[in-house]
């Protein structure tokens, strides 16, 4: 079905490893010694003007969208204003050999990279942040009861108000900040720094514009060499189109996919950033795509469904390098681009069109792992829309991410929007919603509390039994406990001083972002910056939430459960005996853990109880954390969603009282415990929509796994749209489906090259499996499985 | 063991939720304990003793040894596998073992559930059912040896608005069948057709067929109970797989004016359990994929119908 430039540009994808390269690490490195001493905003803009104005032309063979991010191909770009020195150079000899998402690196990148790190050392953010947070929530980060986010990253997740960069054009963008800089009379501090600001935004505008124009000259000058006539014309389409965008809108499709692209490779230009997603993608190109395939026939449907194809597999061409703990807790160099379909407008009709469809199969055709997709489901969601996407899930492809669009707008209500722009809500980070297309900054990953953790100190009296060290809150002796509502208030008070810590120290590393690294342009094509003259990291976007996450949900709740029906209700052990059995990892005590597996409830299996437990948990969760106001005046915004930090948290915490051995990683996201959910897959789906998700501000995100038998023909699509809706309709907010079979997987361990197109999803993005290391791909193998064999 | 006296309970095997392969959307299907027939290849042997079992579950035993400690006949032993393992001579049945093992190995077939308690579990689907057009199944064992349960078990869903499909082997009282299939929420009755030649199915179910097809008859003479019937036909090689009987059968539903047939190979899911109810089942094998297609074809061209392969491994 793809086209053979196509095929073409997706085998050189999958045959090339990622690699790091040095070229912008040492031209910005030039521009921090030359430019040193301007206003921050200003130094900042310059920084990236630098390495605009010098950095590699890269036009590829078959390319019709243009712009990398480096100099190479799947080359990954290090930030070190962000990411320590240290690691970068003490890893540097590892990335091409660690098992988890390697990197490869030439030997002069490597020797210019070592070269300039030397002048960085100590300097980062995240060598920073080391000294900058409270010494308690630096030892609690590096046990691993909590993360603070921010400490080596970009702060900001935003998705671009698409709409308005390609209505006004970057010349608008730098209008309306010169007749801002005009209509200012500097009465104070604050004045001054939105001049700033403005003045920064300019500078990055240009040095967008100079890129795109060297661009315009290397397409030229590649065309003058070319012999093939087709290529030669396609060069200098190219060539036209990048004089046009990203100064001017775009005057057709080509070119405001070329725009949108410019845009994204800018992002990963100036900082390290993920999560920079395409938003409602088939709303703002509509106009583009309408004008020239359907109305004035300038473009065939195929041509235009190969230069989508084309962005997406630009797509795939950014990275942020990760240090162990992140590649393994983030595995899968998932980038969270996230394309929405479908949907309302913001008046509330179908949002559906030609175009969403076109998305969809861009995406079922390419089967690569970015852009992920959103389809946005509401009662006037077309069939068809709603069959496509369920087919894409029945061959396997774990994609598109299915979206409860009545969910998602209490979500974003939460957040204080209005009814319109609750309409117009896309996604902001992976699964959490976020009001007006574009007018967000859900600042991500304020931090995890680790839930193993918190049982351990309730049963140690705030003792980390890992460590021997009192970490916790000393809430008493559990011996003493009378009742399990005793159990659950010392729980309550252990879970809430944990994310009061994680809020703490998230607060000192955002003022430390507002004052060092101020995003420009992203925060420039956010609602709300150019007219406050503040970036998102000063709160400058029309609304700002910043995401609490959480480890073990699950075995949060079966533990509680099982105190409950074998310690207090029961009486089959005591708590000493209890607190034994976990301290010593339930060795000889087989029958103690079987006992606690297979007696009290477990999440996942439509079990009132315990999904009560579950619900009254993470209710005392956002009402509270949902309070707390962030550093830039925006809020903390709570969600049921781990990605793959579950492993790292569970590897450090010991046996838990829900059978849960020691080391092993908690649950997935809001799923149940692996393998805890045996009542098969629409109790389940009935568990994890029973939890009231609409109250969590940034949202669930829910991981179902078919087995194929399961979901076969056209029946098979009927239970795939069955169980998609009736989570929906019982206020589940995201669903994504695996519809793999063990035996596949297994496969695919074995014989990677054959199985080089297997996706799975992984916590919210997607990932090659053969790509992930082996103990990813065993968590994987092992996930719940949801089709028993039939009985009968 | 213990008959199950009390009208207002049955002996449930189990509640399958996600059944996707017992009548149409995504359906709950309860199994009942206890059937007439005994074929040799049941799939589900452990629910044709009617009354209540002990079953072994060797996957999950972790040989902790506390049940041989504690079983008061000195019944239960460690086989050569290391798993548990139950003399059935001289277990008495009083289920001591059942209570102390943590680990499920050793469990009783199945639980004593009123209809409050079955509708409980299958309304919690309900808006699965909803959206897929599907609903309960009663099957077993036989569900309709269990008339009188099953009779206000259907009325009750009805009233909650969930649609029925009875699976069925026929064996029972004719008024009966009659009686539930005419209830309006009934929607579908799979019904068996182990082999149309009375001797062969006296050789494999130890019963004559008599009844089957009499009930079969009655059925298909009212039209729109007639509409409801979907044949489902076990296939094992050499057993009840002879072409000139399927030919025979296809004549017949023809005759009988029925449209719909499900064929479902043999598979040897029904050894093991057997095995763990200490018992012997034999090992037969499904025809091949080649014939199975043939068979299929002989139904739509010689029968003039709707033909479907189910339950596959």
């Amino acid at each position: 079905m793809l086209n053979k430039r196509i095929q073409r540009m997706r085998e050189k994808l999958w045959n090339t490893r990622p690699c790091i390269t040095a070229e912008r690490l040492v031209l910005a490195t030039e521009a921090y010694k030359k430019f040193a001493g301007d206003a921050i905003p200003v130094f900042r803009a310059k920084v990236v003007n630098h390495i605009m104005e010098n950095m590699t032309t890269l036009i590829m063979e078959d390319e019709l969208i243009v712009g990398t991010a480096t100099n190479k191909y799947r080359g990954a770009n290090l930030h070190p204003e962000f990411q320590s020195s240290s690691w970068y150079i003490s890893d540097i000899d590892e990335f091409p050999v660690r098992t988890k998402d390697p990197y490869d690196i030439s030997p002069e990148d490597r020797d210019q990279i070592l070269e300039t790190l030397k002048y960085w050392e100590g300097k980062s953010m995240e060598d920073l942040s080391k000294t900058a947070l409270p010494a308690h929530i630096e030892e609690c980060i590096q046990d691993d009861i909590i993360t603070v986010g921010l400490r080596n990253g970009v702060s900001g997740e935003t998705t671009c108000d698409h709409e308005k960069l390609l209505t006004v054009g970057l010349k608008g963008y730098m209008e309306e900040c010169e007749k801002n800089i005009a209509e200012t009379i500097c009465t104070c501090q604050e004045d001054q720094e939105k001049i700033n600001y403005w003045e920064a935004c300019i500078i990055q505008c240009k040095g967008l514009i100079t890129y795109a124009h060297r661009m315009a000259d290397e397409a030229e000058k590649q065309a003058k060499q070319c012999k093939d006539e087709k290529r030669k014309k396609e060069l200098l389409t190219i060539a036209q189109n990048c004089r046009v965008v990203p100064e001017n809108p775009p005057e057709n499709f080509w070119q405001a996919l070329q725009m949108v692209w410019f845009a994204h490779v800018y992002f990963h230009i100036e900082v390290c950033t993920t999560a920079n997603g395409f938003g409602r993608f088939d709303q703002y190109m509509w106009p583009f795509y309408k004008k020239d395939v359907i109305d004035e026939k300038n473009l065939s449907e195929e041509e235009a469904l190969e230069l989508l194809e084309c962005l997406y597999l630009k797509s795939c061409e950014v990275y942020e390098v990760r240090d162990k703990w992140y590649a393994t807790s983030f595995a899968g160099y998932p980038m969270w681009e996230i394309l929405v379909v479908g949907g309302q407008t913001r008046d509330g009709k179908d949002a559906t069109n030609e175009l969403s469809y076109v998305c969809l199969e861009a995406a079922n055709q390419l089967k690569t792992t970015q852009p992920v997709m959103a389809v946005r489901v509401w009662d006037g969601t077309p069939e068809k829309l709603m069959r496509m996407g369920c087919k894409m899930i029945q061959e396997g492809q774990a994609n598109p991410g299915f979206f409860n669009d009545y969910a998602a707008m209490k979500m974003t209500m939460g957040k204080g929007c209005t009814l319109e722009e609750a309409r117009d809500w896309t996604i902001v980070g992976c699964i959490q919603p976020g009001p007006g297309g574009g007018a967000t900054d859900g600042s991500p990953d304020a931090g995890y509390v680790n839930m193993g953790k918190m049982i351990e100190f309730v049963l140690h009296n705030g003792v980390d039994p890992d460590t021997g060290k009192l970490m916790g809150l000393q809430t008493g002796d559990p011996r003493e406990f009378k009742d399990i509502e005793e159990f659950k208030d010392a729980l309550k008070k252990q879970i809430l001083h944990h994310y009061e810590l994680v809020a703490t120290g998230y607060r000192i590393m955002q003022s430390m972002h507002m004052t060092r690294y101020p995003v420009i342009f992203a925060s420039m094509v956010t609602k709300g910056c150019v007219e406050s003259g503040r970036s998102v990291q000063h709160g400058g976007a029309k609304y700002s939430t910043a995401g609490l996450f959480i480890t073990g949900a699950a075995n949060l709740a079966d533990s509680i459960v099982a105190i409950e029906k074998c310690v207090f209700e029961d009486k089959d052990l005591t708590m000493d005996e209890l607190i034994k059995a976990v301290d010593n990892n339930f060795e000889g005590q087989e029958r103690i853990r079987q006992l606690l597996l297979n007696k009290p409830e477990k999440f996942g299996n439509d079990r009132e109880h315990v999904d009560g437990v579950y619900r009254e948990m993470m209710h005392f969760i956002a009402d509270n954390v949902q309070q707390w106001p962030d550093a830039r005046g925006g809020r903390f915004s709570f969600n049921v969603h781990s990605q793959t930090v579950n492993v790292s948290h569970g590897m450090v915490c010991g046996a838990t009282p829900d059978g849960r051995l020691a080391g092993e990683p908690f649950c997935d996201n809001a799923s149940p415990m692996m393998g805890r959910d045996v009542s098969g897959p629409t109790a389940t789906v009935k568990s994890v929509a029973s939890m009231g998700q609409g109250d969590f501000h940034d949202g669930a995100l829910f991981n179902l796994r078919f087995d194929p038998k399961g979901v076969e023909g056209e029946k098979g699509l009927d239970s795939i749209e069955g169980v998609i809706k009736t989570y929906f309709k019982h206020g589940g907010e995201h669903i994504q489906i695996n519809v793999v079979d063990d035996k596949t997987l297994k496969a695919a361990q074995k014989n990677p090259e054959h199985y080089k197109g297997l996706m799975v999803r992984v916590a919210g993005y997607m990932a090659y499996f053969t790509e992930l290391d082996k103990s990813a791909q065993d968590t994987i193998i092992y996930r719940t499985t949801h089709f028993k064999q039939a009985e009968a | 063991m213990n008959d199950i006296k009390d009208p207002k309970t049955a002996l449930v095997g189990s509640i399958q939720k996600f059944s996707t392969e017992d009548g149409p959307g995504i359906r709950t299907t309860v199994f009942f304990k206890g059937c007439p027939l005994e074929c040799l290849w049941c799939h589900n042997p452990e629910l044709i003793d009617f009354r209540q079992q002990i079953i072994r579950m060797p996957a999950s035993c972790i040989g902790c040894g506390y049940c041989i400690e504690n079983c008061p006949e000195k019944a239960i032993y460690i086989d050569e596998e290391k798993k548990v393992d139950i003399d059935r001579d001289l277990c008495s049945g009083c289920m001591e073992c059942v209570d102390i093992c943590y680990a499920d190995a050793i469990r009783p077939v199945a639980k004593a559930m009123t209809i409050d308690e079955i509708l409980y579990e299958v309304e919690q689907d309900k808006t699965f059912y909803d959206n897929t057009g599907g609903g309960m199944t009663l099957s077993g064992g036989e569900m309709l040896s269990h008339f009188e349960f099953v009779d206000l078990l259907i009325d009750r869903a009805g009233e909650r608005d969930i649609k029925v499909c009875l699976d069925t082997s026929g064996y029972g009282d004719g008024d009966h069948l009659e009686k539930l299939a005419r209830k309006s929420n009934v929607e579908r009755i799979l019904y068996d057709m182990k082999a149309i030649d009375d001797e062969v199915h006296r050789k494999c179910t130890g019963h004559s067929n008599e009844i089957i097809l009499e009930n079969l008859i009655r059925l298909s003479d009212v039209p729109e109970l007639s509409e409801k019937i979907q044949m489902r036909m076990p296939l094992v090689s050499g057993v009840n797989d002879n072409r000139e009987m399927l030919e025979r059968t296809a004549d017949f539903y023809r005759k009988n004016g029925i449209k719909r047939v499900t064929l479902l190979p043999y598979h040897d899911l029904g050894i093991s359990k057997q095995r763990n109810i200490g018992k012997e089942q034999k090992a037969f094998s499904p025809p091949s994929d080649g014939y199975v297609e043939e068979i299929k074809k002989l139904f739509q061209e010689r029968g003039d119908m709707e033909v479907d392969i189910l339950g596959k491994l």
